[in-house]
């Protein structure tokens, strides 16, 4: 395996959750909901 | 009908973000193919394997609260609320997730598994089932025999299944995913790769994906004209 970084050009929005080592649900994180539900309105 | 888009998803199996990540997709990717008509080009998702916390062991004898509080040094009732804002999050995207149920464990067999399903043409439908098992059934996913059991509900042999495992036929495949991450500069999972030229990183919204997929189909189709 080449140890040479493939260049990506990133989209999307830059602050999207995810998940880093262990901390998939610290509090930072798991701000989200209120933003989250108020955009998915019809679920 | 276009050259299919390929999507190159990073992603763990023991990742509230990432299940997430994989309905959002999956309705981005049906509003786009919608809007896009008879035209659409075909969507080829493959999953790659990420461990978010390689040193987890594969049977954690207490439930998530435990595990996070634990680990963390933070309080019961703060991590209580943690993962019931997570869980309100899933349910909003049509997912239930049961923390109560879940059993912590280690991912590896898990991404062996995803291994194995793809050179069978069923990786997809590992990945859901690995992921519905896990935050909403509260089935082990870190065990051989555990994995097999959800293998087989996919239509895998569980024995060969077993077989693979127990001799980590696909370890190899699943630490190449994860040296083509590192060298992508992945550092936190979901991450999707787009033909190998784009990066869109974490659990976006349905329509963000829509827009990426109809931007990327754009691009495409005027350098072709």
């Amino acid at each position: 395996m080449s140890s040479e970084r493939p260049t990506l050009t990133l989209l999307g929005a830059t602050d999207a959750v995810s998940c880093e080592g262990d901390t998939c649900v610290l509090p930072a994180q798991a701000e989200v909901p209120a933003t989250e539900k108020a955009s998915t309105p019809d679920r | 009908m276009s050259e299919s888009i390929k999507i190159d998803i990073w992603s763990d199996i023991a990742c509230p973000w990432c299940y997430i990540g994989k309905r959002k997709f999956e309705t981005g990717a049906a509003a786009f193919a919608e809007k896009a008509g008879a035209d659409a080009p075909d969507v080829t998702i493959e999953y790659h394997s990420y461990e978010l916390a390689p040193d987890t062991p594969v049977d954690f004898d207490g439930s998530e609260i435990d595990f996070l509080s634990t680990h963390k040094g933070m309080p019961a009732d703060q991590v209580k609320g943690m993962l019931d804002n997570v869980a309100g999050i899933a349910r909003a995207t049509g997912l239930d997730y049961n923390f109560d149920t879940l059993k912590h464990t280690n991912t590896v067999k898990a991404h062996q598994l995803l291994h194995y399903a793809k050179t069978h043409g069923k990786q997809v439908e590992a990945k859901e089932r690995l992921l519905k098992a896990y935050f909403t059934e509260g089935r082990h996913v870190g065990r051989i025999e555990d994995v097999a059991d959800l293998a087989a509900e996919i239509g895998l042999d569980r024995d060969d299944v077993i077989r693979s495992l127990s001799a980590d036929e696909h370890l190899d495949a699943v630490r190449a995913d994860q040296a083509l991450g590192q060298a992508y500069g992945i550092q936190g999972v979901p991450f999707f790769v787009i033909d190998g030229k784009y990066g869109v990183s974490g659990a976006q919204e349905a329509e963000t994906f829509a827009q990426v997929l109809d931007q990327v189909w754009t691009e495409r189709e005027a350098a072709h004209a």
